[in-house]
């Protein structure tokens, strides 16, 4: 069943977004494919070339130290989110596969909200494990996200690398408009306003936190 | 599969959405379907069983828009608010609004728009010192918030309370503003929250110094949040993460009369207490991982150390020659290599073994506190139950026990299986034998009450029962003890599979 899944996935690797589908008669039936996401990593000791197809252009480092990185993580990237999907959603979802150390939204780098992909922290890679096995792919405030382990967090990370100060991927109007259409009526969380805004919360790299401190 | 399935719930879920994916046209009706059958049995159902239940079905819609036909499930409404298919649907709903947001659940259950009552409370915090207050508080309220703004150290906002705040208005209010106030700071996202507990835990710490302090800062938490349980448990488990808390306050907070009112109408309490056992029993998981890892390290260190010292002796014991004559020791250059290694060697299975025997103290005192825990977890249940439980005399199972009538007469269960309609007094409780669409539950608040918490109490016994058998000798000592009520003992040992005949011998 799960080796389906990676077949399945492996062939259909693409990154657009899709707005939400309208869902037809039958319950739960789909009448179009799921969409995608990339191949899946089962265990800790398979091909690290399985880890992600999704090479971060400022990985300060070899291919080969990437992918160390990669196996020794607990933390996961997740991108193709909603603006509006709020860390407590996220909480809630990824609290199914372990226990959550942090979270760190991704934010637009002038408006300083949500810009649809965020990093979570888990206390053990068997939890950060899970979440890229089973997590992935399946929907998140109504849209498919995709899951992925990530090389580490620093400071800076945090913002999206568009010129517009949003992701790369929504560079060009047709993704903002369609959420902004969509999600009309939900309200943004603002990072940057409140007595907190000073504060925006920075990790230090490979950072060794315990459940006790 | 109980109390530990081979891989976590998330693993299937994922997996009966990705054959209702590719199965469309079977499977999702075979989901349906078993999903209705729970639903009408619900009220055998164990607690844990239950609990699993409303995650998994709550995950699973939220892959599906959450369609579903709550128009089946509408008549819930007429059933009293203790029924457990009611609680099932109360729950079910609150989850989905944390996956998504509360104007979509609204949306997805158009079709029975009487649910509606049964959705979680809209508000957000409940802040008792913003604007709309103009006492005194408000301005301290605001003044805190200035000096947060500022970026003052915990140090500094220590100072000002016991300067300006405590001496004029006393620990209870101090508490509650300044607590208030914090969590306010944090409340616009869970990051914000942790950001708060991270810089000003210590001023918290101040406050909470010891358990009765600690259960008055949890008591202000639910309050603040009361209109939003995911955030309360989040607060309360990350403020046991920063230790802040204990897990035995959280014990003692959970077993509160405002909290022991909703053990069978809310998961509300249980979700807290499960978060609590949880970490606790979490952080005991993890030291033994360390130490396992520890003692692996320390084995290769000590052979390690080992080996470089043999290599040591044999470069010192060798016998070279040094221009023509033979001389005791190998090249010196050599033999401050190795002697240097050696001792590296040497510091380092030190060191190793140095940090395993502080991880096995810390371990040590963790199961000191996992002890203390399901101790204290035993006495307060033991003690809430004793309190409602009918006397043993005359309700010794389940099975009276739900028989059992509201008004405390106890129905012999063979008069049952012959009801007539009408009984001695032609009350609705004639209908004992259940109607089998289900719009009728039967059993009165208080047994239901008993039926929940009894559940809850196996159901907590097999989840950690590994961790409680070592203890279970002090457990009977102290809280099973003979005049325990039979129906409490039963919960226990069936959780923990240990054979109620044990106890009567010898």
């Amino acid at each position: 069943m799960v080796e389906d899944r990676i077949v399945e996935y492996n062939k259909k690797i693409a990154r657009h977004q899709n707005p939400p589908q309208k869902f037809q008669f039958r319950i739960w039936g789909f009448s179009s494919e799921p969409v995608l996401t990339p191949p899946l990593a089962l265990h800790q000791d398979q091909d690290p070339s399985k880890l992600s197809v999704y090479r971060d252009r400022r990985f300060p480092g070899s291919q080969e130290e990437f992918e160390q990185a990669l196996l020794a993580s607990t933390i996961v990237y997740i991108g193709n989110m909603s603006f509006y999907t709020t860390e407590e959603q996220v909480y809630e979802l990824f609290s199914r596969a372990g226990e959550i150390k942090k979270i760190i939204m991704g934010l637009d780098k002038n408006s300083k909200t949500p810009c649809g992909f965020c990093f979570v922290l888990y206390y053990s890679r068997e939890d950060t494990d899970d979440a890229v096995k089973y997590i992935s792919g399946t929907i998140l405030d109504d849209r498919p996200i995709r899951v992925d382990f990530d090389w580490g967090f620093q400071e800076g990370r945090q913002w999206g690398r568009g010129r517009s100060g949003g992701q790369v991927r929504d560079e060009g109007g047709y993704g903002k408009l369609v959420q902004r259409e969509l999600e009309a009526q939900r309200q943004l969380v603002d990072y940057g306003a409140g007595s907190l805004g000073s504060f925006l919360p920075v990790m230090p790299p490979h950072c060794k936190l315990q459940r006790s401190l | 599969m109980l109390p530990e399935p081979p891989f976590k719930p998330i693993y299937y879920t994922l997996v009966i959405i990705d054959l209702c994916k590719a199965l469309p046209g079977a499977f999702p009706a075979v989901v349906a379907g078993a999903v209705r059958a729970l639903f009408e049995k619900i009220a055998d159902l164990d607690m844990e069983c239950r609990t699993r239940l409303i995650l998994w079905f709550s995950h699973h819609l939220s892959n599906f828009q959450f369609i579903w036909h709550w128009e089946e499930w509408a008549y819930v409404l007429d059933l009293p608010k203790w029924a457990p298919q009611r609680v099932f649907v109360r729950e079910v709903l609150e989850r989905e609004v944390r996956l998504s947001y509360w104007e979509k659940v609204k949306q997805s259950i158009e079709n029975a728009p009487g649910l509606e009552g049964l959705l979680p409370p809209k508000g957000g915090p409940n802040f008792e010192f913003g604007a709309q207050d103009n006492s005194e508080r408000h301005a301290l309220s605001a003044e805190l918030k200035n000096l947060v703004k500022g970026r003052a150290a915990a140090r500094e906002i220590i100072l000002w309370i016991e300067e300006n705040v405590f001496p004029v208005h006393g620990f209870e209010v101090t508490l509650k503003v300044v607590l208030q106030t914090l969590l306010d700071i944090g409340s616009k996202s869970f990051t914000h929250l942790i950001t708060v507990l991270e810089r000003y835990g210590q001023v918290i710490a101040k406050m909470s110094s010891d358990q009765d302090k600690q259960v008055m800062v949890i008591a202000e938490v639910g309050s603040y949040w009361k209109n939003n349980l995911q955030m309360t448990a989040i607060a309360i488990d990350r403020m046991m993460g920063y230790r802040l808390l204990s897990n035995l306050s959280i014990v003692r907070w959970v077993f509160s009369s405002e909290n022991i009112e909703q053990f069978h109408t809310s998961d509300r309490p249980w979700e807290i207490l499960r978060n609590a056992v949880n970490k606790t029993y979490n952080r005991i998981c993890d030291l033994r991982k360390e130490i396992s890892s520890l003692k692996k390290t320390f084995v290769s260190a000590e052979a390690a150390a080992a080996k470089a010292k043999a290599e040591l002796d044999a470069a010192e014991t060798k016998l070279t020659l040094v221009d023509g004559e033979p001389v005791l020791g190998d090249n010196p250059t050599k033999l401050k290599r190795l002697k240097s290694s050696a001792e590296k060697a040497k510091e380092e299975e030190v060191s190793v073994q140095e940090s395993l025997e502080a991880k096995d103290a810390l371990l040590a005192r963790a199961l000191d506190e996992i002890e203390a825990l399901f101790l204290s977890l035993y006495k307060n249940f033991s003690s809430v139950l004793m309190e409602r439980l009918p006397e043993a005399s005359r309700v010794g199972t389940l099975q009276e026990l739900k028989s059992s009538s509201a008004d405390a007469m106890a129905v012999d269960l063979e008069e049952l299986s012959t009801m007539e309609v009408d009984d001695e007094n032609g009350r609705p409780k004639s209908q004992l034998n259940g109607r089998k669409t289900g719009s009728v539950y039967n059993i009165g608040e208080k047994e239901q009450w008993c039926l929940s918490t009894l559940g809850y109490l196996k159901a907590f016994s097999r989840q950690y029962a590994s961790e409680i058998w070592p203890h279970v000798e002090k457990l009977e000592a102290e809280v099973l003890t003979e005049n325990v009520h039979p129906l409490i003992r039963k919960a226990v040992y069936c959780g923990l599979r240990r054979p109620i005949s044990a106890v009567y011998v010898g």
